[in-house]
Order: C-alpha cells, then structure tokens, then sequence
C-alpha cells in the first residue's frame, strides 16, 4: 500500500485546507504568474485571462495545433459530491472548479487574486462592509442570469444549510455579521449580505479581514441559482438535493456536468454560454482510479493527456529522469523521461502553499527532547532520501511563497538563526541536551511516534530518526494509525509525536500559523486546531507566540500598514517555534506534472492544480502518435 | 437466518461506534475543528449510543439502507451498491467460472490418470497458481498486458474490441437487453468488451480456486475410484465409461461442492485487492472505503446484503448435494 499512501495523504490534507487560498501578497507571488497573469489582474478590470497568453509561451516546450473537439482526459481520486458547500474533498473540489463560478478566483491558480463573476468591488473606510458590483451578461448552466439575490442564497446556504460542511468559511473565517444562540449556533436568515439590486451585493463584516478576496474565490462562495434547493428555511427548492448534489450541479463555470458515475468516472462539457471566454476544449474526463500500480499503468497506456503528482507513485518516480530545463521563482520546467511507453513527457513543478511537520504533545514530550528531535532533523536529508527530493526543505511553517518578505527572506532568515543547524544531522548537540537534562544510557526517554497508515514515507522517515535518537537516548516507537483516526487520537490528546501537513484556506501565514497559537492547541478544548498543548509551563516563548498572534488579530485591515504589523508577528510566532519546538518543520511538497506532448495546459501558481479551471487548455488534433507507438518498437526487450 | 444477521449487524455496529475511527472527521479533515460538532449533530452521533443501535438495527431490518455518511454524502447507500455491485458479479461470475470450467476438469483428469506426466503437470501446476498471491499476479498481469505490444507484438488493449487493461468493465450492454435484437453486433461488442476487460482479474482471481478445485478433484477421483463398489461395477462389466461419469464423477463433486460455493461468496466479498489493482472500483473496494472511513450506514448496508448472500449461498449448497447426491433430501 506504499503509494496509496501518498494519494490519500494529499487527498486529505486537501480535503483539510481544501482548495483555496492565493497570497494576499501579490508581489512576491509574481514569480509565479507564469507571466502575464500576474501584472493581469492588479485591477478590478474584466475577466482578462491575461494568464493565458503568459503560460502559452511559458508553459509549453511546444506549439499545439489546437483541436477544441478534443477532451482531457484526467484521473481522480473518488468524487464525494458537486455541491460546492459540502465538498471537503480535493476530489470533489476539482470538478466543482470547473462548473462553478465564484465572485472572485486564482486565475490559473495564481496567488494574486482577481474577479471573476465581480467587476468591481468597495471597501468601506472601516474595512467591514465590501460592495461587490457583479458582471454583466453572465448565466448559469440552466439559462438563468446569473444575480446579486444568487449570491444571497449560496452564501445563506454556506452558512445555514445542514448540508454544509464549510460554514465557518462564512461565519468565522471571513466573519460576516450573523445572530447566532446560546450555543453558537447560526440563526438561519441573520446573516448580514444583502442583494441591493441585481447586480449589487453588499457584505457586512463583523471585523477586518485581511483575506476577505481570496475567502470569497473558494468555490464554497460560487454562485447557486436562488432557490434551486430546498435546505435552508424559507426555499421551496426547484430540484432535489441529490438531484443538484450528483446530477445536476448548476453552476456558472465554463463547463457542465454532463455524466457522473460515484467511484467511476465524471465528465463535464464545455458551456457555450460563458460569460467568460468559452473552453479551448470540449470538455474534461475523469477516471476515478485510486490504486497507484492500476494509476500508473493507466498512465503508461496514454489514457490519460496528463498526470498531476498525487497520482503518480512515488516508487516510480526516478529523479534521474527529470532534467529542469527552467526555473522561474518556485515555478520549474522541464521533461520527465522516457518512461516505461517510450515517451518523453513534459514537466512541471511548483512548490505550492503547503506544510509538512513533525508535531509534538508538548504536555508530554519534554522541552530537551523535542529540540534532541530538531538537532538531529536533517530536513534536506528527509526530504531527498524519503520523498526522493520532490519538495523543498522546511525551516518556517509558513510556507516560502507566501513568507514575510517572500522567498528570499525565507531562505535567509533559516540560514542565518535556525537554531538546530541548516541541513544538519547534529546528533552530539542532541546528545548533548538530553545528557544536560539528566537523561542517559540508563534512563532513556520513551516516546511514541505516530504517521498516517496510508503512508509509509513518514514510517521511513520515522526510521531515520529513530536510528539517530536513539544516540541521544531517546527510545522511539513508531506506529501508524488511519488518518482520521490519528486526528481523533489527536484532538484527546493521545499523540506524543506525530506527522501532518497544513494546505492553505487562505494565502497568507495566519491561516497557518494559528496552530501555532498556544490557547488554540490545548487539546482539554472542544476544538483544538493542532495537537499541542502548548503553555508556558512546558515552553518558555508560549508567552511571546500568543502576543504575536494577538497582535495578528488585532490587525486584520487590508492595509500595508496592518500587513506589516502582522509580519513581524509571524515571525514572532516562527521563532516561538525555534526556541520551544512545537513543531519540527520538515518540508513543502512540489505540486508536479507531467503531460504527453500533445496537450498543452497552461503552469498552475502556487494555489495547486486543484485550484485550476481547464478552460484555457489546448490538445492537438493528433493525439498520441508522438514517442509511444514508435518507442514501442524499438523497446522489443523480447 | 434472523439470529446470523442481527448477530452480525450488531458485531458491525459495535466496531464502527466504537471503534477508533470518527465519521465526522473523515468528512470535514482537518482545517475545521468546530465544523466536527456540527457535522456530529447532522449525523446524529450526539444521541445516546443504544437509541443509535435501534435506529440502525430497525432500519436495516426494515430494508431502509440510509444514505452514506462519507463516502458520497447524502446519496441512499443503495444506490452505490448498484452501482458496484453489478461489477463485482460480474467479476465474481466469471472467476468462479474459469475456475470450475479450468479447474475441476483438470483435477479430474489428473485423478483418473495418476502419477503419469500429465497428473504431475497438472498438480505441480495447481500448486504453482495455488502459490501465487493474487496481489503480486494481479500486478505482474497488469504490467505485462500494458506492455503487450512491446513484449510478444500484439497490443491487447486493440485485441478483438478496444478496451482498457485497468477501469471497470462497460457494463451498459446489460440495461437494453433488446440491443441483441435490434442492434446485434454492439451489442454483442458491448459484450465481448465486457468479458475481455474483467478477463486478467477473473483470472487473478479465479488462480487460487482454480488450484484449490483442481487439488481437491484430484482427491476426491482418486478416493472414489479406488473405493469398492468402483471395483464392484468394474467386476460386473460396467463400461469404463460409465463408472467414470455416472459413479466416480458425481461422487467426487460432493467434497467440491462447499468449496465452490465458499469461494463464490469469497468473490463477492473478498476482491478488493485485485478490485484495486484492475481499479475496477467494486463492492469490495466500496466496503473498504467505507469501513476506513466509519461510514456506518453503507458498511451496515453491505455487510446486510453479504450476510444475505452467505445465507443464500448455505442454502444453494444444500440444495445442490441432493440434485448430486440422491440420497440426501429434504426431510
């Protein structure tokens, strides 16, 4: 089950952070605009897909005839819904990408965002109340103008239907003015949005937000037609709700439903009436495969144009066969090959906006051995020996592309003060801790060390330490449990060390970092966000991270001032982390892919394929044809 | 009947609840600690845990399979099952059919020719099939398909009908039984396809039964044979013939008989490895998922109709001693 593993994995950490987020700081992101999209979209203009022309010459090694007849064929892991409020699913969110329209959107999966159904929006002086004018002309998949009042209902349903699984998005995160009970619970109808014309929607916030754009390109912000479903008080409904949720989903995205078989296959069609530019293409072809030989084998029998890294095993990738041909900012080009059919593929990576760490029960697990854990770390070792060098080492939680002061800043402020040495292996100093600490040959510390079971990446990486820290007698048991088991185990406050990763809600690092914020992590809570149990009796800078995250909260304004602020908190917060360890940061994972020569499909930004519409993707006339059949016969190993 | 299944629902009942693994953090993951209260409530985790167990227990046994939690939210769990189920037979038909079609002939011949190179072929052969784990042949199968052109010159995805090696048979030819008639060769091409595209896995499948039946009616040929009214109707002149088909043949069916029909119900059930491997997404793959994901009305929904055609099955063994054997009946 080795590279299952790595599919579930970032099937769940997706379904966690799922797919949205884009960095509110467009600047440093600029890297990874693939070229025009980024400068594009600065302005509240139209939907100018400046994207495309951009990643055209930047993406592809080739021009491609281009066949709009054609269909990409894809592969998806298993789809649990179309309706875009209770998808939590990376699955499920890549074809909701495709067939629903929000306000706002990472175009290509940039992280500078920019309108899409929006053609311009106000702030009021007190960064609370957002008016959004909407696009003229646009319509739904069933003919319907697509209006302010639709905007109304989908966020109403977000926030009140019981079929909702994102209504915190609404009510807490983005934090729109809404009555709710005794008991927290949302009043149906009290939230404060208000459809003032057809065109007009008004967003009352009970305070400043920064990422109030980006939380509004989540597709769980997508138009709904006004009282298609009947889930929340007051509507009839038009259809069923497993009629919209699985057969019907109507969106206003460049592409249709048009078949879906749970566990098989889904496929949409273009939509001809888009207010944007219509498709390039015919339409999108899923097969759902979850095993990675049966995944890889697909693959190899060219069924599939391209193939995004979750899917492709890891034991099959050799990093021998990529030759990087270009490298702009996190963004690499290259060609992946030949691989098993012959075939030359073309490649692409970007480090997107992800986090992997070690965790630690901080109630449990001693200050010298959780930093005997940071000395002997050696992330870039992990990182090259376990994921076969395809992600970036990680000294911050907050990943480098969204970091304060960007990439540059990242690497730099990591060289210079990280205190357990930059791509080190220092196993005196951790030996050297826990001796000062009273530990030694005959008084070992025993700690557990849970991973995810699908995975056995982490278990390898388990290993690596285990052999190191038991130098610095520490007495390591590994063990893997199922991943929502491992959270449940967690949220009781049962782990001691254990693995998990962060992807973005919103670009920017305290949508990370609020693991990081102790009063968050006491697992005695109903609700802790990360497992630590942070506090100043087991760490001496608890102190400094809750005052720096009080300072994140208490500036929230889309201002550059307020941004500034915040920085220097989170980095506050980051070296909280260095000097108590509540986290081992390990490593950002490459969001790859690989494609046959025949497609082209413009370079993803760093909010990951998930968060790509397919709308701007050429297929040549030819399919095939190019390296497979004629290797075939020149590989005649018989 | 009734005791197995509320048996047996109880025993999937009380290892989903109260097992380790939370439904509702499967769904909301882990971004969204205060969703897992509300998600908790929808699915009425909150109730006292014995009016959960009458809920489920009342609904299943009053056919009300609920909808998945989990899996795909909302949807009735029926609907999946008839959506994986019918790949799942028609997977599970044709493995036990290459293994009784391959296997008992096979065995039987070796049982009526014993210890000649022919039997020692056989048997040495059934041992090897019988030997191969299903996973590391599912693989190897599927690998050396793919690279069929590259390894013998012949693609077998073009062979006959254009089908793929992994993904689920195209079982839609079934829905309009009529296209035999009005639309023959689609149809009939919607049925080779079909065939050709679970044919690896039915293979994979059927290997370790196929040994087992062959083993085994080697076994019984050679018990029966050499028993004493064999060797009475041989001294009365019977026909070789006849011995061999009206008295050693039916004989030996009987000790196959559970073994065939134990396997069946292993098909159905127990295919998610090869499922997995074909990625051909059946019944097997779903209870999996399901299980993993504590999505307890659709595991309670499988494993009822699992437990339903295990009783089934008993009862089709039953039945088909007395049309072997005359002298076991109804009393």
């Amino acid at each position: 089950m080795t590279d299952d593993s790595d599919l579930s994995r970032r099937r769940f950490l997706q379904a966690t952070g799922s797919t949205a987020a884009a960095a509110a700081l467009a600047g440093c992101s600029g890297g990874g605009g693939g070229g025009g999209s980024g400068n594009g979209n600065g302005g509240q203009a139209s939907n100018d897909t400046g994207g495309t022309n951009g990643s055209g010459g930047g993406g592809s090694q080739r021009r491609i005839e281009a066949d709009p007849s054609k269909t990409l064929e894809l592969m998806n892991s298993s789809i649990t819904t179309f309706d875009p409020i209770a998808a939590t699913d990376t699955a499920s969110g890549i074809v909701i990408q495709q067939m629903f329209d929000g306000l706002m959107n990472y175009p290509e999966a940039n992280t500078a965002v920019g309108p899409l159904l929006a053609s311009d929006y106000q702030v009021s002086e007190d960064f609370t109340t957002y008016t959004l004018t909407l696009k003229e002309g646009a319509q739904f998949h069933n003919g319907d103008p697509v209006r302010a009042q639709d905007f109304a209902y989908a966020f109403e349903r977000l926030a009140g239907s019981e079929n909702s699984s994102r209504a915190y998005f609404i009510l807490d995160s983005l934090g729109v003015e809404a009555e709710t009970d005794r008991e927290g619970t949302y009043q149906p109808g009290s939230m404060n949005v208000e459809a003032v014309d057809d065109r007009t929607l008004r967003i009352q916030l009970s305070a400043p937000f920064h990422a109030t754009l980006e939380m509004l390109a989540y597709t769980a912000f997508a138009a709904v037609p006004e009282g298609l479903v009947g889930d929340i008080p007051g509507t009839e409904g038009e259809i069923e709700y497993t009629d919209f949720s699985s057969d019907n989903p109507v969106g206003a995205g460049p592409f249709q439903l048009e078949n879906w078989q749970q566990g098989t296959e889904a496929s949409v069609t273009r939509f001809e009436n888009y207010h944007g530019e219509s498709a390039s293409i015919a339409g999108v072809h899923w097969q759902v495969i979850s095993d990675s030989s049966a995944i890889y084998n697909y693959a190899m029998n060219q069924n599939v144009d391209s193939l995004f890294s979750p899917s492709l095993p890891l034991t099959q990738y050799n990093p021998e066969k990529l030759s990087v041909e270009r490298e702009e900012g996190a963004q690499s080009f290259g060609t992946y090959g030949p691989v098993r059919n012959g075939a030359t593929m073309d490649y692409y990576h970007i480090t997107p906006i992800n986090s992997y760490y070690l965790g630690f029960n901080m109630a449990k697990v001693p200050k010298p051995v959780r930093q005997a854990f940071a000395y002997v770390t050696n992330q870039q070792l992990i990182v090259d020996q376990v994921f076969k060098g395809t992600g970036a080492p990680a000294y911050h939680l907050t990943p480098p592309s969204i970091y304060p002061g960007g990439a540059q800043a990242y690497e730099q402020h990591a060289k210079n003060s990280y205190p357990y040495g930059y791509n080190k292996t220092q196993i005196q100093q951790a030996k050297q801790v826990m001796e000062e600490a009273g530990y030694g040959p005959n008084n070992q510390f025993t700690v557990q060390w849970t991973d995810y079971a699908s995975s056995d990446t982490w278990t390898q990486a388990g290993q690596i330490l285990r052999d190191q820290l038991r130098q610095a007698h520490i007495d390591m048991q590994i063990q893997s449990a199922d991943f929502s088991t491992l959270l449940q185990r967690g949220r009781n406050g049962q782990l001691e060390v254990y693995t998990l990763g962060w992807i973005a809600d919103w670009p920017a690092p305290d949508n990370f970092l609020q693991l990081l914020n102790p009063p968050q992590t006491d697992t005695s809570m109903e609700a802790p966000i990360s497992y630590l149990n942070w506090s100043q009796e087991n760490g001496s800078a608890a102190q400094q991270a809750i005052d720096a995250y009080e300072t994140v909260v208490d500036n929230q304004a889309p201002t550059d001032q307020a941004q500034q602020t915040r920085d220097q908190a989170y980095v506050q917060i980051e070296e909280a982390n260095w000097e108590d360890v509540a986290f081992v940061n390990v490593y950002h994972q490459w969001d790859q892919r690989y494609s046959y020569d025949w497609v082209d499909i413009p370079p993803y930004g760093a909010m990951g394929p998930s968060r790509q519409k397919f709308d701007d993707v050429r297929i040549a006339a030819d399919r095939g044809g190019g390296g497979g059949g004629e290797s075939g016969g020149s590989g005649n190993g018989s | 009947m009734v005791p197995v299944t509320i048996t047996g629902m109880t025993i999937v009942f009380m290892v989903i609840r109260l097992g380790p693994i939370d439904p509702a953090a499967a769904i909301v993951g882990l971004n969204n600690p205060e969703g897992i209260a509300r998600i908790r409530e929808q699915l009425g985790l909150t109730q006292p845990l014995w009016q959960q167990y009458i809920e489920f227990m009342v609904d299943l046994l009053t056919f009300d399979l609920g909808q998945s939690w989990v899996i795909a939210r909302g949807t009735p769990a029926y609907e999946l099952i008839l959506i994986y189920a019918p790949r799942t037979i028609w997977l599970g038909i044709w493995s036990v059919l290459i293994a009784i079609v391959i296997g008992i002939p096979l065995g039987f011949y070796a049982g009526l020719n014993p210890n000649t190179g022919g039997d020692y072929f056989a048997s040495f052969g059934g041992i090897i099939w019988r030997a191969m784990p299903n996973f590391w042949l599912a693989i190897i199968l599927v690998a050396v398909l793919s690279q069929s052109q590259e390894l013998f010159g012949f693609s077998w995805e073009s062979w006959i009908v254009e089908t793929n090696i992994v993904t689920p048979p195209d079982l839609s030819f079934f829905s309009e039984p009529m296209g035999l008639l009005t639309n023959t060769s689609a149809w009939t091409n919607g049925l080779i396809g079909a065939l050709k595209a679970v044919a690896p896995a039915a293979l994979v499948l059927g290997s370790a039964s196929m040994g087992n039946e062959m083993r085994i009616g080697r076994t019984a040929v050679l018990e029966t044979i050499n028993s004493n009214y064999v060797e009475t109707a041989r001294a009365k002149g019977v026909p070789e013939r006849a011995i061999v088909w009206k008295h050693v043949f039916r004989n030996a069916l009987i000790p196959l008989v559970p073994i065939i029909t134990g396997e069946a119900f292993l098909l159905i059930g127990g295919s998610v490895v090869v499922e997995v491997v074909f990625a051909i997404n059946g019944l097997g793959y779903l209870f999996y998922t399901a299980i993993q994901n504590a999505d307890l009305p659709l595991v309670g929904s499988i494993t009822f109709i699992f437990i339903l055609v295990l009783v089934a099955t008993n009862v089709l063994q039953d039945f088909l001693y007395t049309l072997i054997d005359p002298r076991i009946g109804y009393e």
